[in-house]
């Protein structure tokens, strides 16, 4: 058993657990067999088993069994259970099946319909955690947000605070204004449903559930069955992709104007976001997509859905970034200051 | 649709326009300008200082980066070294500190691993791991080393190479750094990091405000101040001179107010603790500037009246620092007697005394005559008087004028003076002897009488002066009998016990003198003053209607039918009394234990409007503009922030002490004479010659010991300080507490403790007597200090020294007289002209001389050697406190 939690542990590491999740996304969408009864058996199987494994180790289960736990636990669950369900109906069509034209999907009235009844059930049947007297010379080390900003408080980890506190905020503002404006075409828009749930699943409700369980003292990442040691050392701070560029790559000293400094970043996004798009629109395979979406959008309806669309996947992007290449920031400029 | 979104646009962006055309944002943005054109001026002028310094240190410049030119390839060849150890350092620190990160991981992980036999081979894996990122961090380190140690060596190599360069580009910023520090501060007002938008947006314009909290001397609340909105530059002062326009003056005397090193900061004070207003309005008229046309809560002081705000936390101190209206108005309460009817003054103005005199032996001290007429208009026979007039009031005229409230005045004063004649107690007083008025002039003049009482029918000093603490005595000739006058003079405490006239212990002749001599000041005006008689009617219906007030109508007139005469002239006289209030300045027989129910000052003072004149019903001051606004300001201290009944609650014992004390000064009008802070002797100009004023206060704390001085001002007579003065230091009727008070105030002025452990002779060691005794001999002390001898004593004896002086004052005395007294006689023996430093060598160089051989040998015995003796006189504390020592042991 000691194995397979470690391997559990080793799997639960944030890049490994992001790369699986999204092997497992992808091939998920291309199986029809997963949503199949004996997918969902299987995949029923194997949550139980990890669930009777976990529970069965006192560090999980007392991660697991927290009162601040339960709304993420409750809300996984019946994510994970409706999202199969609509799932297994859609998959007996195309992959990218329309939208049916409710308006709000049975998947969503039922997660949040359940989600709503378990948090009543939560307040009803457990006291609110409330911890010691607060101690203003004692400052608890894992300061966690409520359980509805913990995706953002992650993402925290990736960006400054600045883009998922106030511009990822203002962005969904924005989304929700516009939404008379969006959306009014009879049909979806083909691999709309797979970026839908591509960012909820895993920009959201992965980083959610990372940020409940997976996050100890100092935002270390621990897996679910290591115990929470506040003696671990953090590991050391990122890098500025300045410094990975002008020193690491280079081997020279980096630049003193803060401009020119930076350069090799903001060139760097200014390509993501205006050069990639003209590439992609002239490569085979995506220029015939982009095309049919700049018909049916119309032009600036779609100018806008793509850098929307690239803002998404920027934020795996950034991660990966983090985990390989060391880079916190791209662009670093405390001068000013700004930083993302 | 278009057209609402074009309303609405439009809509937003007129309240966004008008929101910002605020009055303040353009005084700022005034404001702003007026820096700008202030730091352009002094930019223009530091460039031009600068000028020719820069030209030098460019030239140098120029020709160091010539010389360097010429040595290009190797500096190159340096940089570039540099610059590649310097990346491949920056690379080798990243690295290390990853390695490190690693390291520290895989050490924990280590020391995590649970034991047993299957994790032998995790824990194996581990420790190999920790191994080889310990030989990788070791290689790292090394690298880093070496390339810091190959990019200092460059770095060196450069620095030397450059070293004038550099020295010379040193000097030049030097002389840029005042530009460069204009040239930031100019920009910095030009604008922010965002670019100002005229009129609608500017970084630099914002609400100010200074918030005041945790203000012990007020009740606690938090204040916010946002005058500073308009008033900029308060805080500065004018370098430039010219003067800039309000709001944004400079604060007057910033070393006083609102100055960052003021007692009274801004940050911490704020502004309406002041002068009033409402501080979190930010609009001219709401702040209160308009208190007259526009309604506010708050309205600001006038500025002829600030002085008040000083009260709100100085009030009780007595004397208020540099608010010398505030002193005057409170000084003016006191001596005017305000508080004899108003009582409950929250700041205790009162000096505890009466304001007026004793009228209980009134028959004997002056004619009926005299008493009519300045009970009817003290004015009219001095236009100093204090006492105020209580008939020909507007609020006497009833429905009649003229005549009719002429006979009733006559009939109300003249019962008046039928009461106090019926009911003064005479005591027999001894007729004076033959006196010579020149003796008595000169003996007025000289011994201390002009400290206190005038002389000139004329004078134009104010009513709150020390000169005026006493009654003018121009024209007493014509006012008192001499009999009374001499019992008076003779001993004054024992015809009014609380009188704050001193004895000056004359003697017969002496106070005949002074008699002969003030007989002769007289006024024939005073001379020919008439009584009139009684209006029998007018008095019996005035008396008539007092009886109606507690008896009906049938009882009273059966009452007054039953008085004769006298009785009804008596009795009316007792009713008037009452109704006027006189026993609220006087002691009148009769009305021993009443009191005069006057509103209370506080209460006054809280529903004072500020007018220059405070609203009188009765009676009448006759203030002069002057006079009203300093009353006017002292009232409102009472009440301007909070009504207070004692010192701020951040006083201690020290501000206690010194209120105590100025109280006790103030009612015995010590400043007559003594200068007592910086303030008083005027006496001095009066009479006394130079060289002979009495001495000033102001160091008494410092100089006297607390018992000695206590038992002085119980008896200065016994023992004569200052033989050769003429001005005698009068024996005052000074109670056990005012005694007290006034020895803890001194102390206290001169933050030194009350009691000290007295130095005696046996705490000096054999060599410090030795010397001093010598000392003492060589610099010939006893001509002046010795009152054995035949020749006048021309200082204080020095045989007192011991139980009047306190020992450490006396070596600061010696050291240096003058900084402790200004012209003093006594000679500065050890500082040869001021500014000088102390110097005693001179001592060293005569004990070398024939004349003084015995005592030079006397000293040889008890020195080690003769550099040791002249080391010892060289150093003028130690040669002063071996006289001090000396001076311990010749007390009798």
């Amino acid at each position: 058993m000691n194995a397979v939690e470690a391997l559990l542990d080793f799997v639960a590491s944030p890049p490994w657990l992001f790369s699986l999740a999204l092997i497992l996304f992808l091939a998920g969408r291309g199986s029809r067999w997963l949503w199949s009864r004996g997918g969902g058996a299987l995949l029923l199987v194997l949550a139980a088993a990890l669930l009777a494994l976990g529970l069965a180790d006192e560090t999980f289960r007392h991660n697991l069994l927290r009162p601040e736990r339960l709304p993420v636990t409750v809300l996984l669950l019946s994510s994970g259970v409706l999202m199969w369900l609509e799932m297994s109906r859609t998959s007996r069509g195309a992959v990218d099946e329309p939208l049916p034209d409710r308006g709000f999907s049975s998947a969503d009235a039922g997660a949040a319909t359940i989600v709503g009844l378990g948090l009543v059930a939560c307040a009803w049947l457990f006291p609110a955690a409330s911890g010691p007297v607060a101690d203003p010379a004692s400052t608890p080390d894992l300061v966690r947000v409520p359980w509805f900003l913990l995706a953002l408080q992650e993402l925290s980890h990736y960006f400054d605070p600045w883009v998922p506190y106030f511009a990822l905020p203002l962005l969904f503002l924005g989304l929700l204004l516009a939404l008379p404006w969006l959306g009014h075409e009879k049909t979806a828009q083909p691999g709309g449903r797979s970026l839908f749930l591509f960012g909820w699943l895993l920009l959201w409700l992965l980083p959610l559930a990372a940020a409940a369980f997976l996050r100890g003292p100092h935002w270390i990442a621990f897996g679910p069955f290591e115990a929470w040691d506040a003696t671990r050392p953090p590991p050391a701070p990122p890098l500025a992709f300045s410094e990975v560029f002008w020193s690491g790559w280079l081997g020279g000293i980096l630049p003193e104007r803060w401009w020119l400094r930076e350069l090799p970043g903001m060139l760097l996004l200014a390509g993501y976001f205006l050069l990639l798009p003209l590439a992609l629109q002239r490569v085979g395979v995506t220029r015939r997509a982009l095309e049919s979406y700049s018909e049916s959008l119309g032009a600036w309806r779609f100018r806008a859905a793509l850098i929307a669309v690239l803002a998404l996947l920027l934020v795996p992007l950034k991660m990966y970034g983090r985990w390989l290449l060391d880079i916190g920031h791209w662009i670093h400029i405390p001068e000013l200051p700004f930083a993302f | 649709m278009l057209r609402n979104v074009a309303v609405l646009l439009v809509a937003v962006l007129a309240l966004a326009i008008a929101g910002n055309a605020r009055p303040w944002k353009r005084l700022q943005d005034t404001f702003l300008e007026l820096e700008r054109e202030q730091i352009r001026a002094r930019l223009d002028a530091a460039r031009e200082q600068a000028t020719l310094g820069l030209a030098e240190v460019e030239a140098e410049i120029q020709a160091e980066r010539q010389r360097l030119t010429e040595r290009s390839d190797e500096i190159l060849d340096l940089e570039d070294d540099l610059r590649r150890f310097r990346g491949k350092l920056q690379a080798a620190e990243t690295r290390r500190s990853l390695i490190g990160s690693d390291l520290e991981q895989a050490r924990w992980r280590l020391r995590g691993e649970p034991s047993g036999a299957e994790q032998a081979g995790a824990e194996q894996a581990g420790a190999e791991q920790v191994i080889v990122l310990e030989e990788r961090l070791r290689e790292t380190r090394k690298e880093v080393e070496s390339l810091t140690e190959l990019a200092a060596d460059r770095e060196g190599k450069l620095g030397a190479a450059r070293s004038l360069l550099n020295a010379a580009l040193e000097r030049q910023a030097l002389l840029l750094a005042p530009i460069e520090e204009l040239e930031s501060r100019l920009e910095e007002l030009r604008s922010g990091p965002l670019p100002a938008v005229p009129g609608l947006y500017h970084p630099g314009v914002s609400v100010r405000e200074i918030r005041v909290a945790d203000f012990p001397e007020l009740d606690g609340t938090t204040r916010l101040d946002r005058c500073v909105t308009c008033h900029l530059g308060a805080d500065r002062g004018d370098p430039s001179g010219e003067g800039r326009p309000p709001p944004f003056r400079p604060h007057p005397d910033l070393d006083l107010f609102v100055g960052a090193d003021s007692p009274h900061p801004a940050a911490r004070f704020g502004c309406t603790v002041c002068h009033g207003g409402d501080g979190r309005a930010t609009d001219y008229a709401r702040a209160g500037h308009l208190p007259g046309e526009v309604p506010s809560r708050r309205p600001i002081l006038p500025l002829e009246l600030t002085e008040a705000a000083c009260g709100s936390c100085h009030g009780a101190e007595v004397w208020t620092p540099r608010a010398p209206t505030h002193d005057a108005g409170w000084r003016l309460i006191s001596t005017l007697g305000c508080t004899g009817c108003h009582t409950g003054d929250p700041l205790e103005s009162g000096t505890g005394a009466l304001a007026g005199p004793a009228l209980l032996g009134i028959a004997s001290k002056t004619s009926p005559a005299w008493a009519y007429r300045w009970i009817e208009g003290p004015s009219e026979l001095d236009s100093a008087a204090r006492m105020p007039h209580f008939f020909d009031l507007d609020s006497d005229a009833g429905s009649d004028a003229g005549a009719e409230q002429r006979a009733r005045r006559r009939t109300e004063v003249r019962a008046i003076v039928h009461y106090l004649w019926e009911r003064s107690r005479s005591a027999a007083q001894e007729s004076p002897p033959e006196g010579d008025p020149v003796r008595g002039k000169e003996l007025l003049e000289s011994v201390g009488c002009l400290g206190c009482h005038l002389l000139d029918p004329a004078s134009t000093i104010p009513r709150a002066s020390e000169r005026r603490h006493g009654p003018n005595l121009a024209r007493v000739g014509s006012k008192i009998f001499p009999t009374w006058l001499f019992a008076w003079l003779r001993d004054p405490s024992g015809i009014r016990h609380d009188t704050p006239m001193p004895s000056l212990r004359l003697d017969e002749q002496e106070a005949a003198d002074l008699v002969a001599y003030l007989m002769t000041r007289r006024d024939p005006a005073w001379e020919s003053l008439e009584l009139p008689e009684v209006t029998v009617e007018v008095r019996d219906a005035l008396l008539l209607g007092y009886l109606e007030e507690s008896h009906t109508v049938e009882e009273s007139q059966a009452r007054l039918d039953r008085m004769s005469d006298r009785e009804r002239n008596v009795s009316l006289g007792e009713q008037t009394i009452a109704n006027r209030g006189c026993h609220g300045c006087h002691r009148i027989a009769g009305f021993e234990d009443a009191k005069v129910a006057g509103p209370g000052l506080g209460e006054m003072a809280a529903n004072l409007r500020q007018r220059w004149r405070p609203e009188a019903h009765d009676p009448v001051y006759s203030l002069t503009e002057d006079e009203a606004r300093a009353v006017t300001v002292a009232m409102l201290g009472r009440t301007f922030a909070h009504a207070r009944p004692a010192l701020p609650r951040s006083a201690g014992g020290r501000s206690r002490a010194l209120a105590a004390g100025r109280r006790v000064i103030e009612r015995y009008n010590c400043r007559g004479c003594h200068l007592v802070e910086n303030r008083g002797g005027a006496i001095t100009a009066a009479t006394v010659e130079a060289g002979s004023a009495p001495p000033d206060l102001t160091h008494s704390g410092a100089r006297l010991r607390s018992p000695w001085l206590h038992d002085y001002l119980a008896d200065p007579g016994r023992s004569s300080m200052r033989p050769w003065l003429t001005v005698r230091m009068p024996t005052f009727a000074f109670t056990e507490a005012e005694r007290n008070a006034l020895v803890r105030y001194f102390a206290a002025l001169n933050d030194r403790e009350l009691f000290t452990v007295p130095r005696r002779a046996e705490d000096s060691s054999e060599v410090d007597l030795t010397v001093g005794k010598v000392v003492f001999g060589m610099l010939q002390c006893d001509d002046c200090h010795d009152d054995d001898r035949d020749a006048p004593l021309l200082a204080p004896p020095y045989h007192r020294a011991r139980e009047r002086l306190r020992p450490d004052w006396v070596v600061e005395w010696i050291l240096d007289p003058e900084a402790w007294s200004r012209g003093t006689a006594m000679p500065a023996v050890f500082r040869a002209a001021e500014g000088e430093p102390l110097d005693s060598s001179f001592l060293s160089g005569s004990i070398s001389t024939p004349i003084y051989s015995p005592e030079r040998g006397r000293l040889l015995r008890l020195f080690e050697s003769e550099e040791d003796l002249h080391a010892y006189l060289s150093d003028p504390r130690r040669v002063a406190a071996a006289l001090r020592d000396h001076l311990w042991t010749m007390d009798k």
